[in-house]
């Protein structure tokens, strides 16, 4: 189960929609409206490429054209020069403005399909003034222009599939008004079927191609969406490996961590270290008493009144097991950790929680205490916490409420 | 997956190249996992294609009436039969085939059909004395087409597919009848631009089709570190910090689970509830640290001890543990029990201040019940552990005590 807290909110149901969409994708190519958004705005930029570069090719397009029109239809070979020139310059100019300026989202698109069907209207009308025998033929040209807009273009399907249609209804007809004998359909109706084949295998790649980019947009999206949930989770898992979730101090786990670093570190430039275990006095007895949930409050009020006075930066402050708290401090002269660990003893009385079964009739914390210099000596880590132990089992049998340190260890250490 | 192939993976993903093709490993996991699909896929797309391919016969009819007869020849005596026996073949031996040559049996599909239609357009071409052969250009540019843009092919085979066709172009322009001048140069330039855009059209098709595959490599990587992710999340949340046994939490939720399997397949369900006598004694003594290694070699006697794969152990609370047994006898959960109590005793753990033994003993109560038989639920079934540990702590301790029913 995932803690819901490791999401923000409009997280699932993105994931949820974008695994519905992979799941079930739609025939005619479309997501939710939101997904569709943001779909178009991260596919916008490659068409409008795509439509930049289409414009850059359209003189060498248009270059074929007249090599056509010189061929097989001479005889309006004059207008079609002026009018194929002069739609190549509106043409560069329209795509020269979409290098200099940002363009809507819309633009590229309505760019190409715009192009094309000019293209296809200007060979039409040459046709009309044409006489020439060739001029069937001529129409195979306009299946060209299908395959730029499909293939070189690439609008979105559903786009480029209606202009393609208008395109080839517009060729069928002025096809059938070409044919004049039935003599005239053994050429027309090849060429017209050839028309039709290249839209067919055009839209189909089409098709093909937009359904593999939706598709791969929606993994990425998923990838985005799954890799945001993985980091929630690490970081859950982080705390979790390092946090008590009662008092939110460090727990065991990182205690030792911290620990064995500290130790590391005053070892090698025989720093000062003390060790403060730290219990809570008839924790047992107040548990009893006043019940588990009031058990917690108490550990948490004194875990806060710990935290206050040991905040300084790189000491440890972690719940050790049940009553029980750690507390390392790095770099401290001897006097002034013992007078750290009275503040705190002080600092847990001064919390004034009534403890009805302590002899002092407020919960206390006894302190054992170890500390001095740390130096290559025999000593271990485990040495100094289990001295640190025994001072607080002394300070237990004193009557608690007090701080009691480890002499012989802290002599030993600085000696 | 291994290491290699998710460095590549991870660099196939970062950067962004012209040239198809993966780094070595990465590219042969693609042709292992698409090469069925593609051979799959060629086999039905050559199918519909030999559909397409004999309605031709009507464009044979109009542009080359002459050679009309060669036209159904070709198409419905060589090329159908031929090609049906081939899909059937295939289709017979496709798991085989596809085992031993992978992708490239779907490369050979593509390349030989679409050298198979353009050839008996060649063909027809060179053989007739219509005004109109030349049209069978046209033909070839539409198998092209259809070849690149219509069926899954790699970019490698179109290009072999389109350079076939060029040649075939070349060999109709050199040996049959001379164009009219006036088309000739039209028909270059379409056929050129055909070529260009339906290469392109297959590069990027291509192109799109590795991304596909690479970001399903990368769905299921992050579903594994997800999924270890989780798992982990699941254990910590459940597991106890000091022993890595299970917590309370995670032994209550096992009970319900058990209680309810219990009650379907009416197995008994025995639960032991386990006490370290006078560990706080053993902790004053002792200190902390010695008392968390006494819980550790504590666990490790008790998971020793029960064997079972569904039995649990979990920590409950500072020096208490919950075993729970699943569809063991009465007569086996007493053994268990026993076996715990012995196995606790056996490690020897030195305990000066008990007054029970001269090393670390445990106490236990044993209760074992008939879910279905208890209508009180698995909330009573604790408390008479409970009190069956109550029992062995008022007897003496180091010893295990049965709460009959």
């Amino acid at each position: 189960m995932l803690p819901s807290s490791t999401l923000s909110t409009d997280e699932p149901t993105l994931l949820t929609q974008v695994d519905e969409a992979l799941l079930a994708p739609r025939r005619l190519l479309g997501f939710e409206p939101g997904i569709e958004r943001r779909f178009r705005d991260v596919s916008r930029r490659e068409r409008l490429k795509a439509t930049q570069l289409a414009g850059v090719l359209m003189s060498a397009f248009m270059c074929l054209f007249l090599l056509a029109d010189h061929a097989m239809t001479p005889d309006v070979f004059t207008v079609a020069l002026w009018l194929r020139l002069g739609f190549l310059v509106v043409v560069t100019l329209l795509t020269a403005i979409t290098f200099k300026v940002r363009v809507r989202r819309w633009v590229p698109e309505w760019q190409a399909v715009g192009i094309s069907l000019s293209i296809v209207g200007l060979n039409l009308y040459l046709l009309s003034l044409s006489q020439s025998p060739l001029r069937q033929l001529q129409l195979l040209g306009s299946a060209l222009v299908i395959l730029y807009l499909n293939v070189l273009l690439r609008p979105r399907f559903k786009l480029a599939a209606m202009a393609t249609g208008l395109m080839l209804l517009a060729l069928i007809l002025s096809g059938l008004s070409l044919t004049q004998a039935l003599s005239d359909l053994q050429l027309m109706l090849p060429v017209l079927l050839a028309i039709v084949a290249t839209a067919s295998c055009s839209l189909y790649f089409l098709y093909q191609l937009e359904a593999e980019e939706r598709h791969n947009y929606l993994m990425s999206l998923r990838h985005r969406l799954l890799r945001t949930r993985l980091a929630g989770i690490n970081a859950e898992l982080d705390q979790l490996a390092r946090l008590d979730p009662l008092t939110l101090l460090a727990n065991r786990r990182h205690a030792d961590e911290h620990l064995g670093q500290l130790w590391q570190r005053a070892q090698h430039d025989h720093g000062h270290l003390a060790v403060l275990m730290i219990d809570i006095d008839h924790f047992k007895a107040y548990n009893d008493r006043y019940g588990h949930p009031a058990g917690d409050a108490c550990l948490r009020a004194v875990a806060q009144a710990l935290k206050h006075d040991l905040r300084r930066a790189g000491d440890l402050l972690a719940r050790y097991g049940g009553e029980e708290f750690i507390a390392v401090l790095h770099d401290v002269p001897p006097d002034e950790a013992l007078r750290t660990a009275e503040r705190i003893a002080q600092a847990v009385r001064d919390l004034n929680a009534t403890h009805e079964d302590s002899p002092s009739r407020r919960v206390t914390i006894s302190v054992g205490l170890c500390n001095g210099q740390i130096g290559g000596g025999e000593v271990s880590v485990q040495d100094w916490v289990a001295a640190a132990d025994q001072a607080l089992y002394d300070a237990k049998r004193n009557g608690r409420d007090c701080v009691r340190c480890a002499t012989a260890l802290q002599g030993q250490a600085a000696a | 997956m291994n290491d290699a192939l998710k460095a590549e993976l991870a660099q196939a993903l970062s950067i962004k190249r012209i040239g198809l093709r993966f780094a070595p490993a990465l590219e042969n996991q693609f042709k292992q996992d698409v090469g069925p699909q593609r051979a799959q896929a060629a086999m039905a797309s050559s199918g519909f294609g030999l559909v397409l391919y004999v309605s031709f016969l009507l464009v044979d009819w109009l542009v080359v009436p002459d050679v009309f007869e060669l036209a159904l020849t070709l198409r419905l005596a060589v090329i159908t039969p031929l090609g049906l026996l081939t899909i059937y073949l295939v289709n017979l031996n496709m798991a085989r085939l596809v085992a031993r040559f992978g992708l490239s049996c779907a490369d050979w599909t593509a390349v030989i059909s679409g050298w198979a239609a353009a050839g008996t357009l060649l063909a027809l071409l060179l053989a007739s004395h219509s005004p109109h052969a030349y049209f069978y250009h046209v033909g070839l540019m539409m198998v092209l087409l259809y070849a690149t843009l219509v069926q899954p092919t790699r970019f490698v085979v179109a290009v072999v597919t389109a350079t076939g066709i060029l040649a075939m172009h070349g060999a109709a322009g050199l040996l049959g009848p001379p164009m009219p001048a006036a088309i000739l140069v039209p028909m270059v330039d379409m056929v050129l631009f055909a070529v260009g855009i339906s290469l392109l059209a297959n590069y990027l098709a291509e192109k799109r089709h590795r991304s596909r595959y690479l970001l399903g490599l990368q769905d299921q990587l992050i579903l594994a570190e997800l999924q270890t992710a989780q798992d982990e999340l699941q254990r910590l949340s459940r597991s106890d910090a000091l022993t890595q046994v299970a917590n309370r939490r995670h032994f209550d939720e096992h009970l319900q689970q058990a209680w309810s399997r219990a009650s379907l397949d009416g197995s008994p369900l025995s639960m032991l509830m386990i006490d370290v006598d006078h560990f706080k004694a053993y902790n004053d003594f002792y200190g902390h640290q010695a008392g968390d290694a006494c819980l550790k070699s504590i666990t490790q006697a008790l998971t020793s001890s029960t064997r079972r794969p569904n039995d649990l152990v979990a920590r409950l609370g500072g020096e208490e543990f919950g075993v729970l047994l699943q569809q063991a006898s009465a007569q086996t959960a007493r053994l268990t029990a026993e076996r715990v109590c012995e196995a606790v005793a056996a490690l020897r753990l030195p305990h000066e201040r008990s007054p029970t033994a001269d090393w670390v003993t445990v106490s236990v109560g044993l209760v074992t019940v008939r879910a279905e038989a208890s209508p009180a639920g698995p909330q009573a079934m604790l408390s008479r552990a409970d009190q069956a540990l109550y029992d062995a702590k008022r007897d003496g301790r180091n010893r295990v005590r049965e709460l009959v029913a």
